[in-house]
């Protein structure tokens, strides 16, 4: 048992763990769930006392109902670019923690690559798809290569930063026992820049929807992005707000899973023992 | 008391590199300023340590101490001058002395009981015998209870104590200790002391101490060096003529008082000279 938690017993167990946990969350954030809730109501209510027409903006309750109707191409739709994102986050991942790492070690290699990884941001990517859809084919890889241009990026500045952002005593503390290049980025470098990492990793995982969605528009008939075009030209806008609700959804998933994956791999920040 | 102008480097060179445990000839460090001129950090400094010996130097901010202890650590290449241990010369070799800071730097994401056993493990130490000795040395001296915790989670005075754990478990016989309690406590750092110079007594290495403190460089150690102001050379050498092991109620003896007065005389003349100097390194340049 962890002693410096505090003094009232609780009961063991997953079931309520899991309620303790909600209940936690519902304390910390209950103030974005009112605005969220009142955004929403608001938005029913405008549009209907106002008889906004359904092609020009939805009632909330449209988009919901349009949500369940849908639901099942809807999740088919999900598989697909969640297939994307999944593929492309961690190919951009790991483009973007390789350049960092091999930049950290070699000042030649940072001078040479790092205007040239800033340049390829310049690149605006809606525009680059459509070439690589030529290039690539009709296929899942120019989704997979946008969406690591755009992941790729946050990754190897924030993970630069951590890498070369150690302490220069801890340096040579390392250097006086004759700790090996390697020995010392396996137990100083790369340990310190893991919040950075997660940093740029949360950046990287919500834009990677982005991506997937600018891909789907230029080079698929499957997906999320996909699905809003062909919605958007049948005049379904509930069905268009519907893909919209399901993509922020996605967005902010995948944004926690990174925390997730963050507070297991970096357990120091939060625990007093190994 | 004598005077280090008796030393002659020239002849004691080859006698004097193979009597000492460590012995430091004639090393003295330039860096190259901003500007590009050069920039004195460390001036002629000439330096016997007998084996076992517990040595601290005394000096002002910025006198080039900790330029010394890194050109024996072989971190820094001296201007002039080498670096002699066990007779072999060793200048620029890293990995034969045991370096302490004034910070901890444990590492954080390793728990009380993998950075004890760090230099072992770096030095080809596998992890588990490594950690097996930590885990011996940490419950020899108290520190049991938090093998597995985390650094956060101790009090200074405990992450000096796992410092120095690390540094012994090292294995040298040459130990660095640079303010190694200097961002501790007075009480603290009075209790370190004593528990150091317990630790000391077992293991019996050489031991180069640097501090601000007159009184804990006088009752640490066998010999004390005072260093001039920037660029640092060794003004004054004094012998401590106190009987082993120290006690508390040595601490307001006639000796000590009167070894303290004439110590911290001569370092207050040079921490004068220092506050009246324009230019000082960055860590940087210290570094480089």
């Amino acid at each position: 048992m962890n002693v410096l938690a505090h003094d009232r017993m609780r009961p063991a167990g997953v079931r309520s763990r899991v309620w303790r946990n909600s209940a936690r969350v519902i304390r910390h954030y209950w103030l974005a769930l009112i605005i969220f809730l009142a955004f929403m109501g608001l938005w029913e209510a405008l549009t209907r006392l106002l008889n906004v027409p359904r092609y020009v903006l939805p009632s909330v309750s449209a988009i919901l109902s349009a949500m369940n109707v849908d639901r099942d191409n809807l999740i088919a739709q999900t598989g697909v670019t969640l297939q994307e994102i999944a593929l492309g986050f961690v190919c951009g991942v790991a483009a973007g923690m390789l350049l960092a790492v091999a930049m950290a070690h070699s000042k030649t290699l940072e001078r040479g690559l790092y205007p040239i990884i800033i340049a390829s941001q310049a690149v605006p990517v809606p525009a680059i798809a459509s070439p690589l859809v030529i290039w690539l084919g009709y296929n899942i890889l120019p989704k997979v290569v946008v969406i690591v241009l755009i992941v790729f990026f946050p990754i190897v500045v924030n993970e630069f930063v951590g890498l070369t952002g150690v302490d220069p005593e801890l340096l040579n503390l390392m250097r006086s026992m004759s700790a090996s290049r390697w020995k010392v980025f396996w137990n100083v470098r790369f340990p310190s820049s893991l919040p950075f990492l997660f940093a740029g990793a949360k950046l990287a995982a919500t834009y990677s929807v982005i991506g997937a969605v600018f891909g789907e528009w230029v080079g698929s008939d499957q997906g999320l992005g996909a699905y809003l075009l062909q919605q958007n030209a049948n005049l379904r806008i509930d069905r268009v707000f519907a893909d919209i609700f399901v993509l922020s959804a996605l967005g902010v998933l995948l944004f926690i899973l990174t925390g997730v994956v963050e507070y297991f791999t970096t357990p120091w920040r939060h625990r007093t023992t190994k | 008391m004598t005077n280090s102008a008796a030393w002659s480097s020239s002849a004691a060179t080859a006698s004097g590199a193979a009597t000492y445990k460590v012995y430091i000839d004639g090393v003295s460090k330039s860096f190259t300023g901003p500007a590009g001129g050069d920039v004195p950090a460390l001036g002629k400094v000439s330096v016997g340590l007998r084996d076992g010996e517990f040595v601290t130097v005394v000096g002002p901010s910025g006198c080039g101490k900790s330029t010394l202890f890194n050109i024996i650590a072989g971190l820094v290449l001296p201007s002039t001058g080498r670096v002699y241990m066990d007779g072999t010369d060793v200048t620029g070799r890293t990995g034969l002395v045991g370096y302490m800071l004034q910070k901890d730097l444990l590492l954080p994401w390793k728990s009380v009981v993998e950075n004890v056993a760090l230099g072992l493990e770096l030095a080809g130490v596998r992890p588990a015998v490594a950690r097996e000795q930590g885990r011996a040395l940490l419950r020899r001296y108290g520190l049991g209870d938090f093998e597995r915790h985390y650094p956060h989670a101790l009090s200074g005075g405990m992450r000096q104590r796992v410092a120095l754990m690390r540094t012994l478990l090292y294995a040298k016989d040459v130990l660095l200790l640079d303010e190694p309690f200097g961002a501790l406590d007075a009480q603290t750092r009075f209790i370190m002391q004593q528990w150091l110079l317990d630790v000391w007594q077992e293991n019996k290495r050489t031991i180069l101490f640097i501090t601000h403190d007159v009184d804990e460089a006088i009752f640490l150690s066998d010999r004390v060096f005072i260093m001039s102001s920037r660029p640092g050379t060794i003004k004054e050498e004094c012998e401590v003529p106190l009987e082993r092991p120290r006690t508390l109620d040595m601490l307001t003896r006639p000796t000590f008082t009167a070894v303290k007065a004439r110590l911290f005389a001569l370092l207050h003349d040079e921490s004068m000279r220092t506050l009246t100097q324009q230019d000082t390194l960055s860590a940087a340049e210290r570094y480089a």
